[in-house]
């Protein structure tokens, strides 16, 4: 088997579209190329302005020397290490292909005083494919090779003017094409794009951002502050989370926790769960977002399924951040590239989520806690405030006296009550403690009354009643059927099964049941005097 | 490059030497910053060459014809755009004719104009013929180079209330130095201010108006006359005292092979309080008593009255000097840097 060898006329001019056109098929993607060299070169601060024509990506990174700047215009070939850095494959810089006429980085190094200016002359290769193709459709022979395109080109030269100052680099690409800008003027899109590729600092809205930026500065990760401007829209961007985005506002503070296993440290997370027990509304917030170097891996939904409890994905709201060099996001930002840290990362989520689940439940069993006790503590006032209006009410103090045993259990049922408002407890014990204490002693009083009054008048009937009754009276008297039915019977007052079905029930589940046997019966016979009085 | 204006050496001694000390001189002894608005051209050469004193450049830029490499006439546009980046400052650039964007608020692509912050240079370098119309993009509607002045006037107006900014501001107006003649009669004719009917007198008296055609570069008394009578009227409302600075005549790149008479006028202007004063128009009588500059092709500056101007020979025209001589008003209040 003979070998060939390559030579530069086996690589032809139409590589290069078919390479931008496959890695960047939306605008956006060739966009993100520029943006996340910014980031890369470790800048704190990055201008983007989109006009129709002219898109500008500008940030105040170490910039490039005369090498670098030299390096930057290779293709396929960088010099960045993929452990330090999401853009690694020394495609990106060529990602405005598709998106614009001329390219243009203005770029300057701390160290050294020129500025650099690396041209690419994409009007022109496209023109010159064109060419090539029309001239190969006449039967010739190819002769537009990749390596003498760009000699065409791509160069870098000395630039007469600095845009960046003392160090970085300044993206231009002008003679915008029309389709692209349709895609980059659409301010929410751009925004939420950006959001996903840059490490931004957090909303002023968002009440808990400057803890989690402390920590961020703990663990070294760095934030990017960026302006973007859309016409004549100019607003600096942040991460998207605020106060808002909770039911209440955000009661809670986030929580950290760090993801390792033995040795291994993959980073760590920041979750705020919802201060109500529902999920989190937006649910472009909802959830755990996993990012590296700002960039985001997949979406919101991607830890859901390694949640024990799903729900507390929902409920909550945060990042994963990934510090691991070994952990490098693929090239479309779905997942991880596969490796031996990838499947130990994977390996370790349960745990996380495990301790997110535990945590948010607890939290939320607290909250839970405090609302039954609010609403507890509130029940109980009104409830001391009407007793002594309550205290001749017998029905209403026997309704209430079953409220109160309800409201008891409840206060026991709540285990965590005392962990979360010990004093609150304690004064919803005393104020239940005294409604009860009235209400038992209303009702006691109430039957010593009743008692009081029945000797009374059992008494007064026998002083106005010169004449004993008989035997055959007495006899008679004792014989009196004792209950409702009865003695509405004696006088013939039951007409119809229904209504002596009714009797029998206003008898049997009201009287007999609310009235002890001695007021039944002191009522029964009350009645029988009434109606032979009446009738 | 079609559409693009070159400079010419008339050009170059007017941003030199007459705008640029000015500016220079507030931006140094009162640490003015400035915020550009205006016609800065595809080089951008005045925004170039005051760039460390800039903050914000708004340009405008109008279509350049189409033609078969740029179908969408856009490739001066997006030439200015990138070279505003490449300068580093900060800033936008609508695309169309600056007068119908003003007025009509929205340029050639959709962009919204809208101003929200006080400008403090007016550069409005309009090339042609400060009395003609320009056909607009709403089928019928034509709109005058003077009712732009006016809307941006009330524009910046509003963003002094607005931003409650201090409001010096200078305007640059470049114009043809050609007007129809029956045009400038009919204004001379049409009441004007009591001062300039006495200038108007003087000048008619020896160097009168033709009575029909153009007036092209002969007639820069007239033309100073309607100028400084029209800016006068829109200043009253909204209230803003202006000091006008001496006319600088210059001789622009020939078009065609016609020769190219510009005229320049540089105003400083300021809000005034309408509770508190009538707004101030400096020096009084300036038509009469304030002489035309000319800058000429070797790149200096001479004076050369036009007929009714006093001689002012002795002198060599300074914007700063002149500044020092009428600008105390304008300067009131505003603390030296050293």
């Amino acid at each position: 088997m003979s070998r060939v060898n390559f030579t530069k006329e086996d690589i032809g001019g139409e590589i290069l579209p078919i390479l931008t056109t496959g890695l960047y098929r939306d605008t956006l993607d060739a966009l993100r190329e520029y943006v996340q060299n910014a980031v890369d070169a470790e800048s704190n601060r990055i201008e983007v302005v989109i006009d129709p024509d002219t898109v500008s990506v500008k940030d105040n990174g170490v910039g490039m020397n005369r090498d670098e700047a030299r390096g930057a215009m290779r293709l396929g070939i960088s010099d960045k290490n993929p452990l330090e850095n999401v853009g690694f494959r020394g495609i990106g810089v060529y990602s405005g292909f598709n998106l614009c006429d001329l390219l243009e980085i203005y770029t300057k190094s701390a160290k050294d005083e020129t500025v650099y200016r690396l041209h690419f002359d994409f009007k022109r290769v496209r023109f010159a494919l064109l060419e090539e193709q029309e001239r190969r459709s006449t039967g010739l022979q190819p002769k537009l090779f990749l390596e003498r395109l760009l000699e065409e080109a791509v160069f870098v030269d000395e630039a007469d003017t600095n845009p960046v100052g003392q160090h970085g680099s300044m993206v231009i690409m002008s003679g915008l094409l029309p389709d692209a800008y349709r895609r980059l003027n659409d301010w929410e899109e751009v925004t939420e794009y950006l959001q996903n590729v840059v490490p931004l600092p957090f909303n002023p809205e968002f009440r808990y951002g400057p803890e989690i930026e402390e920590k961020f500065r703990q663990a070294d990760y760095r934030v990017v502050r960026l302006t973007l401007q859309i016409g004549n829209r100019m607003e600096p961007l942040y991460r998207p989370y605020t106060n808002r985005i909770f039911a209440r506002g955000g009661v809670h503070p986030p929580q950290f926790f760090d993801i390792k296993s033995g040795k291994q440290h993959f980073g760590f997370a920041w979750v705020c769960v919802n201060d109500a027990r529902e999920a989190i509304k937006d649910t472009k917030i909802r959830g755990l977002l996993i990012k590296k170097f700002g960039f985001s891996i997949s979406d919101r939904q991607y830890l859901e399924p390694y949640f024990g409890r799903p729900v507390f994905s929902r409920r909550t709201t945060g990042e994963v951040i990934i510090q691991h060099p070994n952990l490098i996001p693929n090239a479309a930002r779905s997942d991880f590239e596969n490796n031996a840290t990838r499947q130990l990362f994977l390996e370790t989520l349960p745990k996380l989520t495990r301790s997110i689940d535990s945590w948010a439940n607890k939290i939320q069993e607290e909250e839970r806690a405090r609302e039954v006790l609010a609403e507890l503590s509130i029940r109980l006032a009104e409830i001391n405030e009407g007793l002594p209006a309550l205290q001749r009410d017998r029905e209403s103090l026997l309704k209430l006296n079953a409220e109160l045993d309800h409201i008891q259990r409840r206060l026991k049922q709540q285990k965590r009550l005392a962990t979360v408002d010990e004093a609150g407890l304690e004064r919803a014990r005393e104020q239940l403690g005294g409604a009860q204490d009235f209400v038992k002693e209303a009702l006691l009083s109430q039957k010593k009354a009743r008692q009081k009054l029945q000797e009374e008048v059992v008494a007064a009937i026998q002083r106005k009643e010169e004449l004993q009754p008989t035997p055959d009276e007495k006899a008679l008297t004792q014989s009196i059927p004792q209950n409702l039915i009865a003695v509405l019977d004696d006088f013939g007052l039951i007409e119809g099964a229904q209504i002596r079905r009714v009797l029998e029930i206003i008898d049997a589940k009201i009287l007999k049941a609310y009235l002890e046997q001695d007021d039944y019966d002191a009522a029964i016979r009350e009645l029988r005097s009434h109606l032979e009085e009446e009738l | 490059m079609p559409g693009v204006f070159s400079d010419s050496a008339g050009k170059r001694a007017v941003r030199e030497l007459w705008n640029t000390p000015l500016l220079r001189h507030l931006n140094e002894t009162y640490g003015i910053r400035y915020r550009y608005l205006g016609l800065p051209g595809v080089q951008l050469l005045d925004v170039q060459l005051w760039k460390d004193m800039i903050d914000e450049v708004v340009a405008f830029e109008v279509r350049a014809r189409p033609n078969r490499k740029d179908p969408q006439g856009r490739r001066l546009l997006t030439e200015l755009r990138r070279n505003l980046r490449v300068l580093g400052i900060p800033g936008r650039a609508y695309f169309g004719p600056m007068e119908e964007i003003v007025i009509l608020r929205q340029d050639y692509d959709g962009v919204e104009y809208r101003q929200d912050k006080l400008v403090t240079i007016y550069n409005l370098d309009f090339c042609d013929e400060i009395g003609s119309k320009i056909d607009t993009r709403q089928k019928g509607k034509k709109v005058w180079r003077f009712q732009a002045i006016r809307q941006m006037l009330a524009d910046q107006y509003q963003a002094f209330q607005e931003t409650g900014e201090d409001s010096l501001f200078i305007m640059l107006l470049t114009i043809r130095n050609q007007i129809g003649a029956r045009k400038l009669r009919e204004f001379l004719d049409n009441d004007p201010h009591h001062d300039t009917q006495a200038f108007v007198d003087v000048c008619e008296s020896t160097n009168p108006l033709p009575s029909d055609g153009y007036v092209l570069g002969t007639h820069t008394w007239g033309l100073k006359a309607f100028l400084h009578d029209s800016l006068r009227k829109y200043c009253t409302n909204p209230h803003i005292s202006a000091l006008f600075f001496p006319i600088v005549k210059y001789e622009g790149t020939p078009t065609r092979e016609i020769r190219s008479p510009m005229f320049h006028l540089m105003v400083l202007c300021r809000f005034d309080d309408p509770q508190k004063t009538v707004p101030l128009f400096v020096p009084h009588q300036y038509l009469t008593s304030v002489a035309s500059v000319r800058a000429n092709g070797s790149g200096f500056l001479s004076w050369d009255p036009e007929p009714g101007e006093p001689n002012n020979a002795d002198n060599p025209p300074s914007p700063v000097t002149y500044l020092e001589n009428y600008g105390k008003y304008f300067l009131k209040g505003m603390k030296k840097l050293r």
